[in-house]
């Protein structure tokens, strides 16, 4: 269990105010990769109501299945998502060019081989490359952003992605690749 | 615009999102939201915080077991650590001014502190949206959120609103005081511990940053900055008012520092401060000024003597540093008209032979205040090297520093306490801690003793600092990323009166 767990079992009001100092960066950030960006309101609305929830709930959540930081970014996913899903109108609306998730190919792909052993083969890719795809397919980090975190030149954050994907596949579907 | 196509990890369980997030522990925010979603999230925690009646009702048990603690901490030093950690958290002024003083553990020192200031309301007015200067753009951003306009009939409730200064903690170093508002009706409440008044208005308060005050005989008007921590949880005056003493809290804890190398922040002698409380429609916005509905200007008086003569005690000792260690430091090439040219940040084996620190010890009510800055220094060393020595450094909630500077373990008589709490507010070139050791601590207090560390810049976003790489900071900012290697500094000891 990790120390905020365990503070927010002893002294929640010191936990809360932990959490939101530790994790409000990284829960917003998973937040707005999927509401995009420009939605403020929204992306807030959520982060604040995930944060409310695991401190409501924290009696009744098992943090020996994850931490306080998975909690809050999983949580506010799905609540993204719901919103995402609800905000669903007839007429398709482009994509933000701040939210840079992925191009449609590469989106729609990497949603089919979404699953139980997703998690251990992105790690598998090994440094940085997980790292890479972690922030720009859960966090929607935009090329240049990660450049900065990861120290590398913005053009080989762009090879890295598409070779790790086409690994991702490869790995998951046995030789089949969907690059264009 | 939003982002309305689809997406990856959508539907990731809580042990598959740990798994994916191993080794993202941060990521940058705007401060601006981070506040906000700090706000709204604590304004919604709050009517879940425990009421004092079951304080109470546990007070027995806690009594109960702290004495079973405090017995296991002479056999079992860890469990010292343990417990001083979790109390180090409450022992803090402006902790302490936030809790409700029927709840509080009482510190005798600050409660003589508190008695000894007198506080005592002066005056106040309350001024509505349509008498403010920035009526009009109040106004504009009320019909621009599509709120109702303002009216009286709606919000003249607020005239009825009565500040009066509750408590005045002013140790020579420090001033914080919370300040009660009153109202009957009382809708203002009702927004706080049930999320809205009947008349579905919800608001929140907060003291400006701009606070002035005169000294008696002195007709200047001073001005200083205050950080207010706003409105107090719910819990603090609820039962009265449902009891219908029709009483509404509140309290704004306000703090101020003494600028770094004043000797006190205020003169001997009846001070009188004015506030300018402000009241914002939360519906507008959660804090932003533009949300304003009403300003009460309040103005109250205190007696500052009794805490500079508590702080009168002091002590200076000059502390010589010797060896090699490895220096994190910034080299920043500032354009005449303040433009940043260029900003880099390296890690270099430096000498600290001749170097000597001036420590300072100021023994006051709320604690033990060690002020330590650099005392001399051989030819040859730098502003930026006393700016890469002299910051502080503290470790995450994975024992670990994140950045570079000066770490501080406060030691009691041989026993690891804690890190070395720090105040509020610190300046730029001094490390500054307020130890959580009282007056009334003293007698039984053999040594005291604050072991410093520093932590240097090994790896800094992927550059290897320690192999004599320099990272350039980029233009507009960037989130760091870090490696540090820690070596001892020094020891301190404290004397104690």
């Amino acid at each position: 269990m990790d120390a905020i767990a365990e503070l927010l079992r002893s002294d929640p009001e010191w936990a809360l105010d932990s959490m939101l100092t530790a994790y409000t960066g990284l829960v917003y950030n998973a937040a707005a990769a999927v509401l995009g960006r420009s939605a403020r309101e929204e992306i807030e609305e959520c982060v604040s109501d995930a944060f409310f929830a695991v401190y409501e709930r924290r009696d009744a959540l098992d943090f020996s299945e994850g931490s306080v930081k998975a909690y809050l970014c999983a949580t506010a996913r799905n609540m993204a998502v719901d919103r995402l899903k609800k905000r669903q109108k007839a007429e398709v609306v482009p994509l933000d060019e701040r939210t840079p998730a992925a191009d449609l190919t590469d989106a729609a792909a990497f949603k089919s081989i979404e699953g139980g052993e997703l998690m251990e083969n992105v790690r598998a890719l090994g440094e940085p490359d997980s790292t890479i795809l972690v922030c720009r397919y859960y966090f929607g980090m935009r090329t240049k952003e990660i450049a900065k975190r990861v120290g590398m030149k913005e053009n080989a954050i762009d090879q890295r992605l598409r070779r790790a994907l086409i690994k991702l596949k490869n790995i998951i579907e046995g030789g089949l690749s969907h690059a264009k | 615009m939003r982002n309305n196509l689809s997406i990856a990890f959508d539907s990731l369980s809580v042990e598959q999102t740990e798994a994916l997030l191993a080794g993202f522990d941060s990521m940058p925010v705007d401060s601006t939201a981070a506040r906000r979603i700090r706000r709204r999230v604590e304004k919604a925690a709050a009517p879940m915080r425990p009421r004092r009646r079951i304080a109470i009702r546990f007070l027995v048990p806690v009594a109960a077991c702290l004495v079973a603690l405090l017995l296991a901490c002479a056999c079992f030093p860890q469990v010292a650590q343990a417990i001083a950690s979790f109390f180090g958290i409450q022992i803090n002024a402006s902790r302490y001014m936030e809790t409700d003083p029927s709840v509080r553990t009482p510190i005798a020192s600050i409660d003589e502190a508190l008695d000894a200031a007198v506080p005592a309301d002066v005056s106040h007015s309350v001024a509505l949206l349509p008498e403010l200067p920035e009526a009009d753009a109040y106004a504009a951003w009320r019909e621009k959120t599509g709120q109702p306009a303002f009216t009286e009939t709606d919000w003249g409730w607020l005239r009825e609103i009565r500040p009066e200064i509750a408590e005045v903690l002013y140790d020579g170093s420090t001033l914080i005081w919370n300040t009660g508002l009153y109202t009957d009706p009382a809708p203002f409440l009702w927004s706080f511990v049930e999320g809205q008044t009947p008349a579905k208005q919800n608001v929140d308060a907060f003291v400006d940053s701009d606070v002035t005050y005169t000294v008696a005989g002195d007709p200047t008007v001073y001005r200083f900055f205050c950080d207010s921590t706003g409105v107090l949880p719910p819990d603090y005056e609820t039962e009265r008012f449902r009891n219908d003493e029709r009483v509404l809290l509140h309290g704004g804890a306000s703090l101020a520092e003494a600028p770094a190398g004043t000797e006190k922040l205020l003169p001997d002698g009846l001070i009188t401060v004015t506030q300018t409380i402000r009241i914002i429609d939360y519906n507008v916005d959660v804090q932003a000024n533009i949300a304003t509905v009403a300003l009460i200007t309040h103005s109250f008086t205190f007696d500052a003597t009794a805490g500079n003569a508590a702080a009168a005690q002091a002590a200076a000792n000059t502390l010589p540093l010797s060896g090699e260690i490895y220096l994190s430091m910034d080299h920043m090439d500032i354009a005449d008209d303040g433009r940043m040219n260029s900003w880099t940040m390296d890690t270099r084996k430096v000498s600290l032979d001749g170097v000597s620190l001036k420590v300072e010890t100021e023994y006051l009510a709320t604690g033990i205040r060690v002020r330590i800055t650099l005392a001399d220094a051989p030819d040859g060393w730098t502003e930026e090297m006393t700016n890469g020595l002299l910051r502080m450094t503290w470790r995450n909630i994975h024992d670990k520093f994140e950045t570079r500077g000066v770490g501080a373990d406060l030691y009691v008589n041989g026993e690891f306490v804690c890190e070395a709490p720090r105040p509020d507010k610190y300046g730029p070139d001094e490390l500054l801690y307020i130890l959580p050791i009282f007056p009334n601590d003293y007698a039984s207090v053999d040594l005291v003793a604050l072991n410093l560390t520093y932590a240097c810049y090994a790896t800094l976003n992927g550059n290897d600092l320690l192999g004599g790489e320099v990272y350039t900071v980029p233009e507009g900012g960037v989130e760091l990323i870090s490696e540090t290697q820690t070596v001892p500094l020094t020891e301190i000891t404290i004397s104690i009166p």
